[in-house]
C-alpha cells in the first residue's frame, strides 16, 4: 500500500477525541492510513490536500452540519465514497445522507465487523471502478437519470428521475415498491445502470416465483451433493451478482429461514453455499422490490422488522399509471412506433378520441396493461391513425366489469376497481383517495378513516409518499 | 456478561464497581489493537472525554437543561458503545430519548444509572491506565 493509493486512504471526520483514536486504530491494523480531522473545517481542507478516496464523516461536528460538508466534497470530488456515522436518534438523517450521495451509513455505536465491512466496501467500488478506466464514474446527485429507461415526464416520474440519480452511485439498499405493471424492475435495472457497477453483472430473482425449499440454494447456491438433485456445484445469485447488483423480486414471499440467512449476508457480505463448509466474501448491492406493503407484513410477524429496516434503506415508490396522467399517452405512442416497427406496419399515431379514451381508464395493470392495448391494436389493425374503434372493444367495459368485482354490485363508483387487486392495493387506494378529498390533510383523512393519524403517517411512510 | 479481569493492582484495593454489562474482552482488543502507544492515548482521551461527560451531566441533570443533556448523551452513547460498556451506551440512549421530549421530566432511575456507570467506566479506563503506566 501507498500513502498516494486513494482507495486505502482514509478521512476520517469526528470530533470526539477518544473515538478518532479507535477509528485510526482500527484502520490501522486493517491495513488503511486514516487521516484525522476533529471540524468539518479541517475536514475540508484534508480533503482537498490528501484527496482520499473514502471518508468516514460524522453527521454531529461542532462547526457545521456533517451534510453540508458531504455535498461539498462529493462537489468537488464526486467519485469519492463518503461513509456517514450517526447514533440512533438520527437515522433519519443518514438516510437523507444516503438519498445525498454518500456511499454507506454505519449507526453508532462503532461495531468493529460492521465498520470494516463498509469500509472494504468502499475500497473495493473504488478500485473496481479504477480497473474500469472510468474516468468519471459519479454523477452530481442533482443531474437527471441518463439511463433510466422509463417513458414519461409527470412530476411524479420525475421524482423517480431524481431519486434514481441520487441513490444509484451509492451502495444503498434500494426498495422498490409499487403496483404490479409500475416498473419495479425496469426501476431496479435503472439503478444498476447508473451506478459504478453498471459493468457488473445485473442478477434478478424472483422469492415468489421459486419453491420455499429450492430459493436458499437459488440465492446461496450449493455444493455437489449436498441434497439429492445437487449433481454438481452450482453458484447461487449472490455469488453470480458478485461485482454488481443482486435484485431479489417479491421481497415479501421469502420463507421466514432464509430471511434470517439474508439478513446474515446483508451483515457480513459472506455467502455459505449449501452444503459448503467454507464461507466467501462477495460485494454485492441489493435491490429489493414487492408489490405488497412491507409494513404490513412486519406488522403480521410474516417479514423480520430488522431485515426490513436492513432494506428499506431508500424506498422508492413507483406510481400507479392512473396517477401519470399524460404518460400513458407519452408510453401509448411510444409503444405505437416501437411495436409497429417489430411487426412492420407504419401507423400515424393516436386519434384524439383515443387518446381521451386512453386516457380516461383506470388501468389497473398499470404499463404493462397499457401495452398489452397498444400490442393488440398493431397486431389486428393494418396501420393508419389509432381511432377509439380499433382499440381492443372490451377495454372500458372490461374495467367497468371489475369495477363491478363480478357480481354487480359496486360499493363505491369510479374510484374502487376491486377484482385483482391485493388487499394492500385496496388499502393504498382507499386512503390515496380519503387524501385527495380531504386536499392531502392526513389528520382529516386520518379521521374519516377511522384509524389514527400516526398510523396513516407509518403507512404513507411506508410507501415512500412524501408527508402531506 | 461482566468481566472483571483487573489486575492484581486493583484487588489489593477490594471490589471495584464495574459498569453494567461490560465487555472488557471488547476494551482490551480495542487496547491492544491499538498497540502501547495509541493505546495510551486511547485511554488518556477516554479519560478526558468521559470526564467532560460526568461534568456536563451533573450540571445539566438538577437543571433539565434538555440540549445539554442531548449533546453529552449523544457523545456518551458513541463512546461507551464503542468500548464495550453495553449498559451504560443503552442506559444514555434512554436518557437522550427522554431529552427529546420538549416536555419530558427526566426519568430518576435512567439518570441514575447513567451517572452510576459513567462513573464505573471512568474508574476503570483510569485502572487501565495505571496498569499501562506501571508496564
Amino acid at each position: 500500500m501507498t500513502p498516494t493509493d486513494p482507495s486505502k486512504l482514509i478521512l476520517v471526520v469526528e470530533d470526539t477525541p477518544s473515538l478518532q483514536t479507535v477509528y485510526r486504530s482500527v484502520l490501522a491494523a486493517a491495513g488503511y492510513t486514516a487521516v484525522v480531522a476533529g471540524t468539518a473545517e479541517d475536514g475540508l481542507a484534508r480533503f482537498r490536500a490528501l484527496a482520499p478516496g473514502i471518508v468516514l464523516l460524522d453527521l454531529v461536528l461542532p462547526d457545521r452540519d456533517g451534510m453540508t460538508l458531504m455535498r461539498d466534497i462529493l462537489a468537488e470530488a464526486p467519485a469519492t465514497c463518503v461513509i456517514v456515522m450517526t447514533a440512533n436518534s438520527t437515522v433519519n438523517r443518514a438516510v437523507e445522507a444516503m438519498r445525498a450521495g454518500a456511499h454507506d451509513f454505519l449507526v453508532k455505536p462503532f461495531q468493529e465487523d460492521r465498520f470494516l465491512q463498509a469500509v472494504r466496501a468502499a475500497s473495493d467500488d473504488l478500485t473496481t471502478r479504477k480497473d474500469s478506466s472510468r474516468p468519471q464514474p459519479r454523477r452530481r446527485a442533482e443531474q437527471p437519470a441518463e439511463r433510466t429507461g422509463f417513458i414519461g415526464s409527470s412530476p411524479a416520474m420525475g421524482t423517480i428521475h431524481r431519486t434514481i440519480s441520487s441513490v444509484a452511485r451509492s451502495m444503498a439498499t434500494v426498495f422498490v415498491t409499487g403496483e404490479s405493471g409500475t416498473g419495479k424492475e425496469l426501476a431496479a435495472l435503472a439503478v444498476h445502470a447508473n451506478s459504478g457497477r453498471a459493468n457488473g453483472p445485473f442478477i434478478a430473482l424472483n422469492c415468489g416465483a421459486i419453491p420455499p425449499d429450492l430459493l436458499e440454494s437459488e440465492v446461496f447456491g450449493h455444493m455437489k451433493g449436498s441434497f439429492t438433485g445437487a449433481i454438481s456445484d452450482k453458484p447461487g445469485a449472490a455469488a453470480a451478482a458478485d461485482g454488481g447488483t443482486l435484485f431479489l423480486d417479491e421481497i415479501c414471499e421469502m420463507a421466514l429461514p432464509l430471511q434470517t440467512k439474508l439478513l446474515r449476508f446483508l451483515q457480513t457480505s459472506t455467502i455459505q453455499p449449501v452444503g459448503s463448509t467454507k464461507p466467501r466474501k462477495v460485494n454485492v448491492r441489493i435491490v429489493c422490490a414487492t408489490n405488497r406493503n412491507p409494513m404490513d407484513y412486519v406488522e403480521r410477524g410474516l417479514f423480520r422488522e430488522d431485515l426490513f429496516y436492513r432494506l428499506y434503506v431508500v424506498p422508492v415508490h413507483m406510481p400507479p399509471l392512473r396517477d401519470r396522467g399524460a404518460d400513458v399517452i407519452e408510453i401509448a405512442e411510444a409503444a405505437l412506433i416501437r411495436f409497429a416497427a417489430e411487426e412492420g406496419k407504419d401507423f400515424a399515431g393516436l386519434s384524439a378520441d383515443a387518446r381521451a379514451l386512453l386516457q380516461s381508464q383506470s388501468w389497473p395493470g398499470n404499463v404493462r396493461q397499457l401495452l398489452n392495448v397498444i400490442r393488440n391494436v398493431v397486431v389486428l389493425n393494418d396501420g393508419g391513425q389509432v381511432t377509439p374503434d380499433m382499440l381492443p372493444p372490451d377495454l372500458g367495459r372490461s374495467l367497468r366489469r371489475q369495477d363491478m368485482g363480478g357480481s354487480g354490485f359496486d360499493p363505491t363508483p369510479q374510484t374502487m376497481p376491486l377484482a385483482g387487486m391485493t388487499l394492500a392495493q385496496i388499502e393504498r387506494q382507499a386512503i390515496d383517495a380519503a387524501l385527495a378529498r380531504h386536499g392531502g390533510s392526513v389528520t382529516l383523512a386520518a379521521r374519516e378513516l377511522d384509524i389514527a393519524a400516526s398510523t396513516l403517517y407509518r403507512k404513507l411512510e411506508s410507501w415512500g409518499a412524501k408527508r402531506r | 456478561m461482566r468481566n472483571r479481569g483487573v489486575g492484581d493492582k486493583m484487588q489489593d484495593e477490594g471490589p471495584q464497581p464495574m459498569p453494567s454489562r461490560m465487555d472488557e474482552a471488547l476494551f482490551s482488543r480495542l487496547l491492544q489493537l491499538a498497540g502501547p502507544v495509541d493505546g495510551a492515548e486511547l485511554l488518556q482521551r477516554l479519560t478526558e472525554d468521559l470526564r467532560k461527560a460526568d461534568a456536563a451531566l451533573a450540571t445539566a441533570i438538577p437543571r433539565v437543561d434538555l440540549p445539554a443533556i442531548r449533546e453529552t448523551t449523544h457523545v456518551l452513547i458513541a463512546v461507551a458503545g464503542a468500548i464495550g460498556a453495553a449498559g451504560l451506551a443503552e442506559a444514555a440512549r434512554q436518557l437522550n430519548s427522554a431529552a427529546q421530549q420538549t416536555e419530558a421530566s427526566l426519568p430518576a432511575d435512567v439518570t441514575a444509572l447513567v451517572r452510576a456507570d459513567l462513573a464505573a467506566l471512568r474508574k476503570l479506563v483510569q485502572r487501565r491506565a495505571d496498569e499501562g503506566a506501571a508496564g
